[in-house]
């Protein structure tokens, strides 16, 4: 690549009366034919709005690529790779809380803490659902044991204590849950765990079980527990053991 | 295209001693004129980075997008997607086991395959005993735990826990269960309330209950397969049997 400069050199000439050869023109004509032969042909035919391409020679040509399909192509792999990106955040679940055990969706605690119980017995009033939740989320009842229990989380774990003991005749306690801010009613279809059972004077049952309620976005659930016939609650708690949560 | 070439010969004029006629000149000025005329122009007003199109002539101008934007799709986005790849594996659900039901990471026993259930021995009243599959370290082994190998990531088993209990009228009868993954340190049993699973009772005559209940406990996994730890607590009067039934089994993945 060269571009021209003048090589002749006419006011010299001029002023030592030199007769202009006609080798000096083959100078400035070669000189001309260089810087000339360094430079790009047009591009004979083209498209408008193609890209241009490099020949084999160095010259341009059309690439028959319009530039804003690759505009485009940018624009539109960036919009969906970062849609994928977004779905496969939500698609994979939070990290493992401190002392629990992640299975994908669902954290359970590992045995490794005591956890302390909350009594529906005596704060939650018998026959009304009431909200227990977190620290700071407004439920009527709180427990901070729920504290860590992440925003995703749809559902809670409890270990339901409902320790009754039956006068006489049939009698038990059954303990209902729901997501918060349901209206449903105290009814068998709320129903989480029940101990029922034939007794005489003085018996008793008491169980410990799983149950699984579904919580509100504050991870609040709602809790309501009814004594049926002669029983009477003994004694009733929750104990928190997990959560799980939405991952779509 | 047309280069251009000298084609004046001024050095055979001289030698000539010929007059090199205005003629001469016209042919060479108009052979550079018509050589230049079909070289390219510079790109008026560039943006600096911008890549090149053509317009309808043939001309290069301006795209007024910038070459960075492609690189971008080629590094940036490639990288990206490269992540995606990887984690992808990780995101979608190992695959079945015969006998079982996979619903995402969850497996359920279909009912095809008999699964032995494992009675817990002795040795975890008021001791730690853990349960692992075959082959791994653990104090018992649950043969239904086997499939769940390292790849499956268990972590966390549905235990079915049939109690019978035997009790009267003059006293009650209890049964306490902790139950802790097989590898942590498991809260000692009874200072606070890890009470995992319990039945007590007190009837009316000396009758037996015989009852199962239901919950997930956790587990920890590794070359050795699943493995979790139960500690029992037994009451004043005859406990005849505890034993586990494997109702479910959650799966995690190797990664974060």
């Amino acid at each position: 690549m060269s571009d021209y400069t003048k090589v002749f050199d006419g006011a010299a000439k001029d002023s030592g009366n030199a007769t202009v050869l006609g080798a000096d023109h083959d100078t400035e004509f070669d000189a001309i034919a260089t810087a000339v032969n360094s430079k790009a042909d047009q591009v004979a035919s083209a498209t408008a709005g193609n890209l241009a391409e490099l020949s084999a020679d160095g010259n341009l040509v059309d690439s028959g690529i319009a530039s804003a399909n690759l505009d485009g192509l940018t624009g539109v792999v960036e919009t969906r790779v970062a849609a994928l990106e977004t779905s496969q955040d939500s698609l994979t679940p939070a990290d493992a809380v401190t002392n629990h055990i992640r299975a994908w969706g669902m954290q359970i605690v590992d045995g490794s803490q005591n956890i302390t119980t909350f009594d529906y017995k005596t704060n939650v009033t018998e026959g009304a659902f009431e909200s227990l939740g977190p620290t700071g989320s407004g439920a009527t009842n709180i427990y901070d044991e729920m504290d860590d229990v992440p925003s995703t989380a749809r559902a809670i774990l409890f270990m339901c204590e409902i320790d009754t003991s039956i006068s006489t005749g049939f009698g038990g306690v059954k303990v209902h849950g729901a997501v918060n801010g349901v209206t449903g009613a105290i009814n068998d279809s709320t129903i989480k765990a029940i101990v029922q059972m034939d007794a005489d004077s003085g018996d008793a049952q008491e169980t410990h079980t799983q149950v699984i309620i579904p919580c509100d976005s504050s991870q609040r659930v709602q809790i309501a527990w009814a004594s049926v016939a002669s029983a009477t609650l003994t004694a009733g708690s929750l104990t928190y053991q997990g959560f799980i949560e939405d991952i779509s | 295209m047309t280069d251009y070439t000298n084609t004046f010969g001024g050095a055979a004029q001289d030698a000539a001693s010929a007059t090199i006629l205005g003629s001469k000149w016209d042919t060479e000025y108009e052979n550079i004129a018509t050589a230049i005329a079909t070289k390219q122009n510079k790109i008026v007003t560039p943006t600096l980075g911008d890549i090149v199109e053509l317009d309808g002539s043939g001309v290069p101008t301006d795209a007024a997008i910038a070459s960075s934007r492609l690189d971008g799709l080629t590094g940036v986005v490639e990288t990206r997607v490269d992540a995606l790849e990887t984690q992808l594996p990780f995101i979608v659900p190992d695959g079945a086991i015969s006998g079982w039901t996979r619903s995402g990471r969850f497996y359920f026993p279909n009912g095809d395959a008999s699964l032995s259930n494992y009675g817990v021995p002795g040795g975890a009243d008021g001791a730690w005993w853990s349960i692992g599959a075959t082959g791994g370290v653990a104090d018992g082994v649950w043969d239904a735990l086997d499939p769940f190998t390292i790849t499956y990531e268990p972590k966390a088993l549905l235990l079915g826990v049939t109690i019978s209990n035997i009790a009267s009228s003059t006293f009650t009868t209890s049964m306490d269960l902790y139950m802790a993954a097989g590898d942590v340190t498991p809260a000692s049993p009874g200072t606070g309330a890890n009470i995992w699973f319990r039945q007590s009772w007190k009837p009316n005559t000396t009758q037996r209950l015989y009852q199962m209940l239901v919950g997930w406990v956790p587990v920890s996994s590794d070359a050795n397969g699943p493995q979790f730890q139960v500690f029992y607590n037994e009451g004043t009067f005859g406990t005849e049997s505890i034993s586990f039934t494997l109702l479910g089994v959650a799966g995690d993945t190797a990664t974060a």
